[in-house]
């Protein structure tokens, strides 16, 4: 068969054509949407929609949360809500949620050192609240800079327009490189296979697949429906306060102007969305 | 086919002997690697029915999330980054009496960095989507989206590269090895060994090896950067990382090959080829670079114990007094005792050279290149900042057995390669006669 011989530049004039053709074909949406491909995508659309987990985000949002660690207890209601709202399997340990307790007068904001951790500090279900301790709950703290957004390779986490961080289950690769991101150890990887019955199952949220990751999504599928995430809800000391941080009469913003408060690891420059205050002191002081 | 058809001369013939041939000590050996990969295989399956937990690190937040398997990617793509370096650096520099281990060297590319793929894909949650996913979503501000392309470009370069300084060999050993003298011509894709062919390969070849130079150094500055990146690790976030990973790939690689030629060169008795000049040189070199090795890692460890804040502290001190201890002052002395017996037989006692001593030295050197990658992916791991109880993390036979499978990778890779191709590059008419040791 006797073929053309394509010199030098026809090579490179047909390789750039062709480059230049698909990189307008990605950014012009290309396949066009035909009447079959629309019908396809509300479909798919409704489908998520009814899943739960995908409800729209609404950019007049920014929610944020602000737990007062002087009123917690300690009881680990949070946690255990969680868990069963969000389908986290027994195998997650800790869940989303973790409570720390702390021995007063050692602080949370640096590093503790080993003598601390040998002291204090410990995550088991302990019968709370305990004299001489404080509670602190820790959580993914939806950062505005979030860094394990940043190094995740193919975009499973994102920032949404709420102000969330989320996950997308289906592109999340297992990695771990957000695990390792994340100052907060805010998350969770699936070493073993969840083992949920169907009856313990929550239908709203997705169940995870072995070897993704998954953390705190501010119970999402409640809360851009207008309802409280679990743990706020279910907290008997009304720690937990949840809210709109763009709404400027909101609780949030009120319980930010009327008291001290601090974030989690502030030098580690994420800015976080969980605020931390101290009205309460109530049970500590009663016991001091 | 214009091929002059020459008379086997005996370098030629020597240097076709694998091919023509097999010994028993080939059948062994191929056993040996294809059970050692079975290994590999074997952690494989438990992992993806079972998920990563049978490796007992199952504990996230505190946990080693990142165990053995990140040692073992960082170890693979260290030996990886010489080889074509090397290669390149020879002809770049006209280095010409490492011409004969250039193709030993390149392979060491070649296998190590598909072994290093082969440890991702193990570590890796979702092997069976992780090619396609960062395909299709992959972000430019992931590190590993950086090191994706990076491994891929030097991947394609390196097997280029390679092909075009074998097509000559294809060509000439194609009239002498009957078995695979059709894929030999299919290989060669007409090349027949002109004065104008060989000018324009090696032409295309040096240009690819300047091209190849900055591509093997971000290789290894990306895998410092998967580590150094990270604000919220102690131990970790350092503007020495991509430099200091790059460092540790020389001499990573480095080491390799000197033990790979010794023992290339001892199994098919090529003394005359792999000359013992050429491993001396390559041992200074290695001997130096361990010097300056030794010195970033005080350079590294004073800094991290002076006056450190609170969480390199903690690392520090797991690594110098607390639980790594017993790993790292073992590693430190043996990288001294090492570098000693390299300095002392290439340099001091110049006049009576000792190859064992060399190679013990380098493998002496990569078992402590090992232990220092351990060092590095595992107590910054273990610390979280929040008040988590700190972490523990203790390999699993599974994992050492998945690292002696890909190790069995290379070494059938190497088997294969050398029962099907020419190791070394066979000689021009001109210079048939190669100096003797």
């Amino acid at each position: 068969m006797a073929m053309k011989r394509i010199g030098r530049r026809e090579f490179f004039k047909y390789m750039g054509r062709s480059v230049t053709l698909l990189v307008l074909g990605k950014y012009t949406n290309f396949p066009f949407l035909t009447p079959s491909t629309e019908a396809a995508s509300v479909a798919q659309v409704r489908k998520e929609y009814v899943d739960g987990f995908a409800t729209v985000a609404d950019s007049r949002n920014r929610f944020a949360m602000v737990i007062d660690v002087g009123a917690c207890i300690g009881c680990r209601r949070c946690m255990w809500a969680c868990k069963k709202e969000n389908n986290i399997p027994d195998v997650i340990s800790p869940p989303w949620i973790e409570v720390f307790e702390l021995p007063l007068g050692e602080s949370v904001a640096s590093h503790p050192s080993l003598r601390e951790l040998k002291a204090g500090a410990t995550t088991s279900y302990t019968e709370s609240p305990k004299e001489g301790k404080w509670y602190l709950a820790v959580q993914c703290n939806h950062c505005d800079n979030p860094s394990c957004v940043k190094v995740c390779p193919t975009g499973a986490t994102y920032k949404d327009k709420d102000g969330l961080v989320l996950m997308d289950y289906d592109k999340c690769i297992g990695c771990r490189i957000c695990v390792v991101a994340c100052p907060y150890s805010a998350r969770r990887f699936n070493w073993l296979k969840a083992k949920l019955t169907p009856e313990e199952v929550n239908p709203l949220v997705p169940v995870r697949d072995l070897g993704v990751v998954e953390k705190c999504t501010f119970c999402v599928h409640r809360v851009r429906k207008g309802k409280l995430p679990r743990c706020v809800e279910v907290c008997p000391v009304r720690a937990r306060h949840f809210g709109n941080l763009k709404d400027s009469k909101g609780e949030i913003k009120k319980l930010l102007k009327a008291n001290l408060s601090f974030q989690l690891l502030e030098e580690a420059n994420t800015h976080p969305n969980i605020w931390y205050i101290t009205r309460g002191r109530k049970w500590v002081e009663k016991w001091q | 086919m214009a091929i002059i058809r020459r008379h086997l001369d005996k370098v030629t013939q020597d240097l076709l002997r694998p091919i023509l041939t097999t010994g028993k000590a080939f059948n062994f050996i191929a056993a040996l690697s294809l059970v050692m990969f079975s290994l590999y295989v074997y952690a494989f399956y438990l992992q993806f029915f079972h998920g990563h937990g049978f490796t007992t690190r199952q504990s996230t937040p505190v946990g080693a999330v990142w165990g053995l398997y990140a040692a073992i990617i960082v170890f693979f793509i260290g030996i990886s980054h010489v080889g074509i370096g090397v290669s390149a650096a020879a002809r770049l520099l006209n280095l010409e009496y490492l011409r004969p281990l250039t193709r030993i060297a390149e392979l060491l590319t070649l296998f190590c960095l598909p072994a290093a793929v082969l440890m991702i894909t193990l570590d890796i949650g979702r092997p069976e989507k992780f090619v396609l996913n960062v395909m299709r979503y992959g972000r430019i501000t992931a590190p590993f989206c950086w090191s994706a392309t990076v491994i891929s470009v030097y991947l394609f370069a390196s097997t280029i590269y390679l092909y075009l300084s074998m097509r000559r060999d294809f060509a000439v050993a194609a009239d002498w090895v009957p078995k695979w003298g059709r894929l030999y011509r299919l290989l060669a894709l007409g090349y027949t060994d002109t004065k104008e062919e060989r000018e324009l390969h090696e032409r295309t070849l040096w240009w690819l090896a300047l091209v190849l130079i900055p591509i093997m150094v971000s290789v290894h500055s990306v895998y410092g950067f998967v580590f150094g990146l990270h604000g919220g690790r102690p131990g970790w976030f350092n503007p020495f990382m991509a430099p200091f990973f790059v460092l540790g790939a020389i001499i990573n690689g480095f080491a390799t090959l000197i033990i790979v030629v010794a023992i290339i060169r001892k199994v098919f008795q090529w003394e005359r080829y792999l000359s013992i000049q050429t491993i001396r040189n390559l041992g200074r070199f290695l001997c130096w670079m361990t010097l300056l090795y030794i010195y970033f890692t005080i350079a590294e460890y004073v800094t991290y114990s002076y006056t450190p804040p609170a969480g390199e502290a903690y690392v520090v001190q797991t690594v110098l007094v607390g639980e790594f201890s017993p790993i790292f002052w073992p590693a430190m002395a043996a990288l001294i005792i090492g570098f000693l017996m390299l300095l002392f037989n290439q340099t001091v006692f110049n006049h009576q050279f000792t190859l064992w001593i060399t190679v013990a030295g380098a493998t002496l050197i990569n078992v402590v290149l090992f232990a220092t990658r351990y060092l590095i992916v595992i107590p910054s791991l273990l610390r979280p900042l929040l008040p988590f109880p700190s972490g523990v993390y203790t390999p699993t036979l599974y994992e050492w057995g998945a690292f002696l499978g890909a190790i069995g990778f290379v070494i059938g890779a190497y088997l294969v390669f050398f029962k099907i191709f020419p190791a070394i590059e066979l000689p021009l008419i001109g210079e048939v006669e190669v100096k003797g040791s």
